[in-house]
């Protein structure tokens, strides 16, 4: 180690990895050993040691002075530094941003987000119940901004809606931006007349602080990114299986609803083999937002009379029920509000319930169900059936014909005549008639009487209990009278139909009989004129 | 200038072909769409408001959006038809492939054309199919629908990427970016182009034609 003399320096030369890397391993073996040592001693040491370990220059060593060796150090550390800074400023800057996340963006940002947020997660809920009402849309391009536009989109707001979706956000504290980041979702779910529910699909933005980029200005990056997540998610609404069903849904068929809460989608219910598909994410400064949905793929359900459909199974369920009884019920919920499409719902704080998705039309729908009802003589008979096993003074009729009672009478005569119907049953207790008191009742209907009819008619036929189906005994005299003389007569070309030949002969006939008597016909009209004539003078 | 480019094939019966293109196509653009700038004043602008349609399908059991806009729905539907003339009429050509093209102006220099710079190419291969029986129909027009749900996804996903998209630009610069022909929207800069089945000679054509182009 001290054999070489003489030499001269080469500072250069010290300065290579070779030299630096054992270097420090060696500071930190020698700090360890030598702490005992004043330090010109271990300064010295350490050079030595430094100098044998690593393979530079060993003329070094005799021609150094001291202040020479102690350069040397200070230069080491120097470039040691030097290396490693870009590295040490990084890592301070990562914990620098991972503590301060919150304070990154100015109060003014903050508010700004928070607002953005507030109308993005109300215009995507619009957007995905809107999808679901089961007609088509079309919304106007405006070439001037009119100021009530959120995001460049033309989405008009269904006000139940957004009323909905502001009570699921509650206040500024859980919004989603704020700890908890707690997702907001909106669930969509089928509803069969039976009261079978099954969910469809659960739409769900979600809000991840853990992937931010603060280069992302507020005002216009995020904005615009949230108005191409809002065109991509209008998109979807109607790539799913679940929109076509949509369309098709109808009061006797089946209804779709939806739900708005705030927390984890709850995707059990969606059956097996669901799909899930991201539809975008926004990154802001403070955290990323990703929108995605969760939807079924196989729609079985288990009623007998559904015909399954493919693999990707869009089915639709053809049931049998009484046009009137289902649509009545829709319509009751129907009839008090005004707003444009019918979404009555009930609502409290923590898992609302469902919700259903009505349309004006649906009204005009039920109607002509049910005018079409009354046409049909089965609807009609079930009802009397009902009617006729009633025993008097129960209370079935009453509650049963609550649940039909209407503010607006316009749109049902059925069901006055079915009040009536009741009415007169409950009067006169075991006074029925099968086939003269379906006449009675089917005049009524067409008369379409006052609705407040309470009291029976005064001229009200006693006659002897006969049971629906029972004795079809119409050789009675009474009821053949009454029926004679409910109905019109019959004309008698119904009565006595004859040939072509013989109407002919007829026709001639009486052809011959008129020509024969014309000047009888042309007295009778000069007498008529003359009458005419002197009482229009006596007039006058 | 790398241009991302994105294919779908579809195998479709004759009169679906409309339908398909439009469907993609016109979701495409209402992502690459934008309202339409209105100056107030020196440099500050404000942003019209777009709209949407649905539109039912007559032969694929489908509905896609298209933005409220007469002027773009016509632009686009001349295209589609004349794609769709053009392979409909020729018996010995199958597929084909129909084009949407993004693209971006470079100022001219002197007396050169403005360069176009595409950035985003979006191509769907069209192959006629014949078919034989009713089921065989049913099925297909039901996978069909199956099919552009994927894409419809597919195209989402694609455009919510972080990925290059032209900023927008100066006011006196907007021509270069956008497309300010229409009175009530403004997208960007887009063309269409069709081919048919695309032979060794057209495939020699392109390759120059686009190496002439980045050669500049």
């Amino acid at each position: 180690m001290t054999n070489i003399e003489n030499k001269t320096n080469h500072w250069c030369e010290l300065v290579t990895s070779e030299f630096i890397l054992p270097t420090i391993k060696t500071c930190v073996t020698i700090n360890e050993s030598l702490s005992n040592l004043d330090d010109q001693t271990i300064i010295n040491e350490w050079i030595d040691r430094s100098i044998a370990i690593t393979n530079c220059s060993y003329y070094l060593l005799s021609s150094m002075t001291i202040s020479q060796k102690r350069i040397l150090t200070i230069v080491q550390s120097i470039l040691l530094l030097i290396l490693f800074l870009p590295f040490i400023f990084e890592l301070s800057l990562t914990i620098i941003q991972y503590y301060m996340t919150d304070y990154q963006l100015s109060n003014d940002d903050h508010e700004a987000l928070e607002k953005f947020t507030k109308f993005f997660l109300v215009k995507a809920a619009q957007i995905i119940v809107q999808s679901r009402l089961g007609e088509k849309k079309t919304t106007k391009s405006k070439p001037v901004y009119s100021g009530s536009e959120w995001f460049h989109l033309s989405i008009k707001d269904i006000p139940e809606v957004t009323v909905n979706a502001k009570k699921c956000l509650g206040d500024a504290q859980h919004l989603l931006i704020n700890p908890p980041h707690s997702p907001f979702c909106v669930e969509i779910s089928l509803r069969t007349p039976d009261g079978d529910t099954i969910t469809l699909e659960t739409w769900c933005i979600s809000f991840d602080d853990s992937i931010f980029d603060p280069a992302q200005r507020v005002r216009f990056n995020v904005y615009n990114r949230m108005s191409v997540v809002l065109r991509s998610l209008v998109a979807c609404t109607r790539a799913t299986p679940t929109y076509q069903l949509s369309r098709k849904q109808s009061a006797d068929k089946y209804i779709i609803c939806y739900k708005m809460y705030s927390g984890e989608p709850i995707v059990s219910h969606l059956g097996e083999h669901y799909s899930k598909k991201t539809i975008g994410s926004i990154v802001t400064p403070i955290g990323r937002f990703v929108l995605n949905v969760a939807y079924r793929t196989c729609l079985t359900m288990s009623s007998p009379q559904m015909d399954s459909g493919t693999s990707s199974a869009m089915t639709q369920f053809g049931m049998d029920i009484r046009d009137d009884h289902f649509s009545l019920d829709r319509n009751q919920h129907s009839v008090e509000e005004d707003s444009d499409a019918q979404l009555p719902s009930a609502h409290n704080s923590s898992v609302p319930k469902s919700s259903p998705i009505e349309v004006t039309k649906r009204r005009h729908t039920s109607c002509d169900s049910v005018s079409s009802s009354h046409g049909t003589p089965d609807k009609f008979y079930y009802s009397k059936l009902r009617a006729a096993f009633a025993t008097p003074g129960t209370t079935a009729h009453p509650s049963h014909m609550s649940s039909y009672t209407r503010t607006n009478d316009n749109d049902l005569p059925f069901v006055l005549m079915m009040q009536q119907q009741e009415n007169t049953h409950q009067q006169q207790h075991l006074m029925e008639q099968d086939q003269p008191q379906e006449q009675n009742s089917k005049n009524n209907f067409f008369l379409g009487g006052d609705s407040e009819n309470e009291t029976a008619p005064d001229d009200f036929i006693l006659v002897e209990v006969k049971p629906f189906f029972g004795k079809s005994d119409s050789t009675d005299d009474l009821a053949l009278f009454i029926r004679s003389c409910q109905q019109p007569p019959m004309l008698e070309s119904f009565v006595v139909e004859p040939s072509l030949g013989e109407t002919i002969n007829q026709l001639n006939e009486e052809l011959r009989i008129f020509e024969s008597k014309v000047e009888e016909f042309d007295q009778l009209v000069s007498i008529l004129d003359m009458n005419y004539k002197a009482s229009s003078d006596a007039a006058e | 200038m790398n241009a991302r480019s994105q294919t779908f094939e579809f195998a479709v019966e004759g009169r679906q072909i409309d339908e398909v293109v439009s469907c993609m196509f016109h979701t495409i653009l209402f992502h690459r769409c934008v309202g339409k700038y209105h100056t107030n004043g020196e440099d500050s602008y404000s942003v019209g408001t777009l709209g949407y349609t649905d539109v039912d399908c007559d032969y694929i059991d489908f509905t896609y959006l298209q933005v409220t806009s007469q002027e773009l729905q016509r632009a686009v539907a001349e295209k589609i038809n004349q794609f769709h003339d053009k392979l409909r009429s020729s018996d010995s050509n199958r597929s084909g492939q129909i084009t949407l093209e993004f693209y971006q102006k470079k100022k001219s220099r002197w007396m050169f054309k403005p360069e176009e710079i595409p950035w985003e190419i979006w191509t769907i291969k069209i192959e006629q199919m014949q078919l034989s029986s009713e089921n065989e129909r049913q099925f297909m027009r039901e996978k069909l629908s199956d099919s552009l749900t994927e894409r419809i996804f597919q195209i989402t996903e694609i455009i919510n990427k972080p990925d290059y998209v032209p900023k927008p630009p100066h006011l006196s610069e907007l021509d270069l970016v956008f497309d300010t022909s229409y009175t009530d929207i403004q997208p960007y800069l887009f063309k269409i182009h069709f081919s048919d089945s695309p032979t060794i000679v057209n495939h020699v054509k392109t390759m120059i034609k686009e190496a002439f182009n980045t050669s500049l």
